[in-house]
């Protein structure tokens, strides 16, 4: 057995060498700062001085007694619900567009992923704070038409929306997906439906969308992780405040805030690690459902 | 002569001769490589640089990188850095987080340093005892200042409004800005920001009624009754249009670039009074200070004159001599105290003052004589604040915004606020 064993890893130390990089990252990078906060998870750490373990306390205070845990879920969640469908529907009806053989598609593509590029950066968000404030270009528009806008970023109203929107606008890497989703659905069926007289609606509905299932399905998954982990945006946006009244408090943000403003490590990593279990959740129940919608044999 | 080299050698050689680069040009720097690093805004930064500059010209193999970041930012930074080991050697510090840093042992005793190469002697000794922890002393003052109402005084002859003064109650505060809002020909200014939700200015109304933030044992030292009367002269200021509304007052975040009076929105800041600098060099309009508005004629001001901020040099400094003289020249060189002015308040050595008096500009003039003026005005310096104090500060911006978008009365928004600081101020022990 030994023998065999040893032998087996005589064979394969070059892979393994080869591997090195990956694995020195992996278990360095990821894995040991991963652990290392489920760790400071069950302590009270400032940063300066040695943890101290307090058990499940920190959870138990989020489960019980914090009024911005719950503020902040209600945001993220209010985010990743509105911000996601909206943005793949934009998407899909764009790269439909897109796909009708337009001349120049090239330049098309990219002019209109373009966005995704700028979207999650930081000058972007100052842009925005420009665009959506009191007396900033979306207002000045609006008055053309005698309608007086209020300040959309520091008003606890509209401010989180003013986040959807921006979110929304960097429809172009699911676009680009969906684009190349579309390609892929035979020609020959949209041929033999408009043989049988349907309609443009019901070829929509009865062969773009059943086959492009799995295109949807994993554009959601990766724009669902990405939005629970938004943060940049709410940062800039509120000048890493969270406010007006806590309305761009996004999950992420409270984090930062607990870790950063408050030098509570501990409680922001406990924080951390109720993220993470949520997006394992909701990953978990999209693969479970999607045995019922989505459709894998075009 | 065969020279073969294999692979293994090849590349032993190659890390040594890496290696002898590397230790090569840490022996040319090792002398002076120093890191500076404070917030502020960017009058302060080139202020800093300036001077900075100065001293690296005379002193030639001498290298000061510097940093600076707004104060939430700063924070933030200074923490993780030194966490990690990585912390510059000369560090501003506040004293909300003085004692933090000084027990944790992350700040150098400046003792070994004085009063050669650093010199103090004639620094006011109770400002210098504002630096001490413990009984030792690791911070040094960079000067004096008090709250101050930061004033466009422009605008308000514009308007044709009289300044608030030394006399002004905080009735007549609400009709003053109220009229300003009324008659300034500048669109979208009111007269006031809304500071319902600034822990300096609450605390000095406080104080003008006999109470405090905090008691000594570090408990909160006001209540329910005293923050719903607090909230309702707010509402009742900005219903009347003397203050900002909540909308336009949630834009600012309390830097100097995004507060209100910069961005033309209120004629007025509650600031602090070195930060008139600041200000006045965002703007071509004539600022002035004046003391915060009093509860009534007889109250006692309030105000209390402090340290406005420390140097530090950190334990973790490996040249700290070096870090030590450099501060020495920030603090006391007669050409560097004048490119820095009064910037980070008025200077706490009498020497520097004195000398510096003549060469003042506009501004630094009217910074002296606002300190110089206040009297019994200022009061004595209320105890420090207990740990979890920046989290009820915090608390406080947020409980406000509440009241001011009408979220809440300020009946409930003031016992909502007194249950949570207290809380906090629990949990922090």
């Amino acid at each position: 057995m030994a023998v065999q064993w040893k032998r087996r890893l005589a064979r394969s130390k070059a892979g393994y060498l080869f591997l090195l990089p990956w694995l020195v990252g992996f278990f360095g990078l990821t894995l040991g700062p991963a652990l290392a906060s489920l760790y400071l998870s069950f302590t009270r750490f400032d940063l300066f001085r040695a943890p101290k373990w307090v058990g499940a306390a920190n959870y138990v205070r989020i489960a019980t007694d914090d009024p911005n845990f719950m503020a902040s879920m209600r945001v993220t969640f209010l985010y990743v619900a509105c911000s996601i469908p909206l943005k793949l529907a934009v998407a899909l009806a764009l790269a439909m567009v897109l796909n009708r053989g337009i001349r120049g598609l090239p330049i098309y593509r990219a002019l209109f992923y373009l966005p995704s590029l700028l979207g999650a950066s930081v000058a972007v968000a100052i842009l925005w704070r420009q665009l959506f404030a009191g007396d900033g270009l979306v207002n000045a528009l609006l008055a053309n038409f005698g309608i007086q806008g209020p300040s959309w970023i520091s008003n606890p109203h509209y401010a989180l929306w003013t986040l959807v929107l921006l979110s929304i606008w960097q429809f172009g890497s699911p676009m680009v997906i969906f684009l190349a989703g579309l390609r892929q659905i035979p020609a020959d069926l949209y041929e033999a439906a408009n043989l049988d007289g349907a309609s443009r609606p019901r070829r929509f509905f009865s062969i773009t969308l059943p086959l492009l299932t799995p295109v949807i399905f994993f554009n959601f998954i990766v724009q669902m992780i990405d939005a629970f982990q938004s943060f940049t945006p709410a940062f800039i946006v509120s000048r890493g405040t969270g406010g007006p009244v806590n309305s761009t408090l996004f999950y992420a943000l409270y984090i930062y805030q607990e870790a950063f403003s408050h030098f509570q490590m501990g409680y922001a990593a406990a924080l951390a690690w109720i993220l993470l279990l949520l997006i394992a959740a909701f990953t978990a129940f999209s693969f479970l459902s999607s045995r019922f919608w989505v459709y894998y044999d075009a | 002569m065969n020279v073969r080299i294999d692979r293994r050698q090849f590349l032993l050689t190659g890390v040594a001769i890496s290696a002898a680069g590397f230790s090569a040009r840490r022996a040319v720097a090792a002398d002076a490589r120093l890191r500076m690093a404070w917030w502020g805004g960017k009058a302060r930064a080139e202020l800093t640089q300036k001077a900075i500059d100065l001293y690296v010209s005379k002193h030639p193999g001498v290298q000061v990188e510097t940093e600076y970041l707004g104060w939430g930012d700063y924070w933030a930074r200074l923490s993780t850095q030194t966490s990690g080991g990585n912390s510059p050697d000369i560090v501003q510090i506040d004293i909300e987080y003085l004692a933090d840093y000084a027990t944790r042992g992350v700040l150098l005793p400046l003792e070994p340093l004085i009063p050669k190469p650093l010199d103090v002697s004639d620094f006011q000794p109770d400002l210098l005892g504002n630096g001490k922890v413990d009984g030792k002393q690791y911070a040094v003052p960079c000067g004096v200042n008090a709250g101050a109402l930061v004033l466009d005084k422009t605008a308000f002859d514009e308007a044709g409004v009289a300044l608030p003064d030394h006399n002004t109650t905080w009735a007549q505060f609400e009709s003053i800005m109220a009229e300003f809002t009324k008659r300034t020909p500048r669109k979208g200014m009111f007269g006031s920001t809304d500071a319902s939700g600034s822990e300096a200015v609450l605390e000095t109304w406080l104080r003008q009624r006999g109470k405090q933030l905090y008691h000594p044992d570090g408990t909160l030292a006001y209540d329910q009754t005293d923050m719903t009367g607090w909230f309702e002269m707010w509402e009742q200021m900005r219903s009347s249009g003397a203050a900002a509304p909540a909308e336009v007052e949630a834009l600012d975040h309390g830097e100097v670039d995004s507060s209100l009076l910069s961005q033309g929105k209120a004629a007025l800041a509650f600031e602090n009074s070195n930060q008139f600098v600041a200000f006045q060099s965002l703007t071509k309009d004539q600022l002035a200070l004046a003391p915060y508005p009093k509860v009534d004629s007889n109250s006692k001001g309030g105000l209390y004159i402090k340290p406005t901020m420390f140097y530090s040099i950190s334990s973790q400094s490996k040249n700290p001599q070096a870090a030590a003289e450099l501060l020495d020249f920030i603090l006391r060189d007669p050409e560097a105290t004048v490119i820095l002015g009064g910037e980070r308040g008025v200077p706490a050595s009498a020497s520097v003052r004195e000398r510096l008096r003549p060469k003042m500009d506009a501004a630094g003039d009217a910074m002296v004589d606002y300190i110089d003026g206040l009297g019994d005005l200022a009061g004595t310096l209320p105890p420090p604040n207990p740990p979890g104090g920046s989290e009820v500060t915090d608390a406080l911006i947020a409980a406000s915004q509440e009241v001011a978008f009408k979220t809440k009365t300020a009946a409930q928004g003031a016992a909502d606020f007194v249950e949570k600081a207290k809380q906090i101020l629990d949990r922090a022990k």
